[in-house]
């Protein structure tokens, strides 16, 4: 059987010196993987790599695409809210659905209520740069709701988030896993997520 | 393709537009190189007439230079390049939009403000169409050849001064051509010619320059 991610052998980094040692492991629809580590352990890196934006040292990442080409492959939220300071979360927004989806219309009604779901109703057309840490993680996250890719890679996703958001995060990341997206993600926090695998880094 | 090639070219110019201060900035600056240059020299019509086309473009280079310095620096501090590479299109049609807006937004003025100038160095009117005409070819060719530069160099900590050294020597046809023919067009002299050639050049950097960008932002990031 083949499976969504098979990971073999898989050492990376920045510049020659991998991070960990070799890494081994698969990922099936609907699975939930958490990747755990210290400080400076290489999850980030891991992330970048899997995403294909760094290649690996060695060791090979083979995906399986999915059948239906609509469907974006591969979603990345990462420690940087990839949120332009002056724009407004509807206006950044629009940006960064467009870029998963070309095709599909996601208009700015669905934009407004995503973000009141997330208790950002007021705050919708304000610039960026007037939004708390914690404000701005909630905006990058609304992505969550808007765009549905295939395998979602998510760096630290609750850090700077109340307790209120960070159970709706959970809530959404386990009903995306339930509707048989992928996802790997690195956490310090509690999340209380039912990880169906765990890697990890060493 | 179209839809993600509108969607960047929006959100820039929207960033553009709230972020006027930043185009006044570089309009003063090549109105004080042009303004200043006939303080430090004598003021006699002759000379500056002679050297007017020149110093008209070496503040052109200059501020085009200062402007690209921070062309990609805020989409790769907040993240959003790694969305671009990520993004199923093609890196280069999210080039070619940033590039168009970055334009319009920073050089265009500049095209506008350069025959002011003349006339203020004293040239006369009849050089004006020579002026413009090479200032609309050259900007363009100035932008995505330098923005090449900006790309590669976006993961160094100031790198302004390297981005200098390496983007002034690609300027020098446009310097030569663009001066050249707005010298012509003083001494009345035909410069048909040299204007095919800045055209030739221009359409030449706005077809591959998106394509070099891209490939220099990927090798930017896989470092």
């Amino acid at each position: 059987m083949t499976h969504r991610l098979s990971v073999a052998g898989l050492r990376c980094g920045r510049g020659e010196r991998a991070l960990f040692a070799p890494l081994d492991f698969v990922a099936d629809d609907g699975d939930i993987v958490r990747i755990s580590g210290t400080n400076g352990a290489g999850k980030s890196t891991l992330l970048h790599t899997l995403a294909g934006l760094l290649s690996p040292i060695s060791g090979t990442i083979d995906w399986c695409p999915d059948a239906n080409e609509a469907v974006p492959s591969l979603g990345l939220i990462e420690h940087q809210n990839a949120l332009s300071q002056v724009l407004s979360p509807v206006e950044n927004l629009t940006l960064l659905s467009r870029l998963a989806h070309p095709a599909s219309r996601i208009d700015q009604a669905t934009i407004v209520d995503t973000l009141e779901t997330l208790g950002l109703r007021r705050l919708a057309h304000q610039p960026t740069h007037t939004l708390s840490a914690g404000q701005k993680r909630r905006v990058t996250l609304a992505r969550l709701w808007l765009i549905a890719p295939r395998v979602w890679l998510l760096d630290e996703p609750v850090a700077a988030l109340d307790s209120a958001a960070r159970r709706r995060v959970s809530q959404r990341i386990t009903r995306l896993a339930g509707g048989g997206s992928v996802i790997v993600y690195t956490t310090h926090e509690r999340m209380g997520l039912g990880d169906t695998r765990c890697v990890a880094l060493d | 393709m179209r839809r993600v090639f509108w969607a960047v070219f929006r959100r820039e110019l929207a960033i553009a537009g709230r972020q006027r201060g930043a185009l006044v900035h570089q309009l003063l600056f090549f109105v004080l190189i042009v303004a200043l240059f006939p303080l430090g020299t004598n003021t006699d019509q002759t000379v500056l007439i002679a050297v007017a086309p020149a110093v008209l473009w070496m503040g052109v280079l200059l501020s085009v230079l200062l402007s690209l310095n921070g062309v990609f620096r805020a989409d790769h501090e907040d993240g959003t390049l790694t969305q671009y590479l990520l993004a199923g299109e093609p890196l280069a049609v999210i080039a070619l939009a940033k590039m168009i807006v970055h334009w319009l937004a920073s050089a265009a003025l500049l095209v506008v403000a350069g025959p002011v100038l003349m006339l203020m160095l004293g040239v006369s009117l009849d050089a004006w169409p020579a002026m413009i005409l090479t200032l609309a070819l050259g900007t363009p060719t100035l932008v995505f050849v330098g923005a090449i530069a900006a790309a590669l160099t976006l993961r160094l900590p100031r790198a302004g001064l390297l981005l200098g050294l390496l983007v002034l020597p690609l300027y020098v046809p446009v310097l030569i051509f663009g001066a050249g023919v707005v010298r012509a067009a003083i001494v009345g002299l035909p410069y048909a010619g040299a204007v095919y050639i800045m055209a030739a050049l221009c359409v030449l950097a706005i077809t591959l320059g998106p394509w070099a960008i891209a490939a220099a932002l990927r090798i930017g990031l896989d470092a």
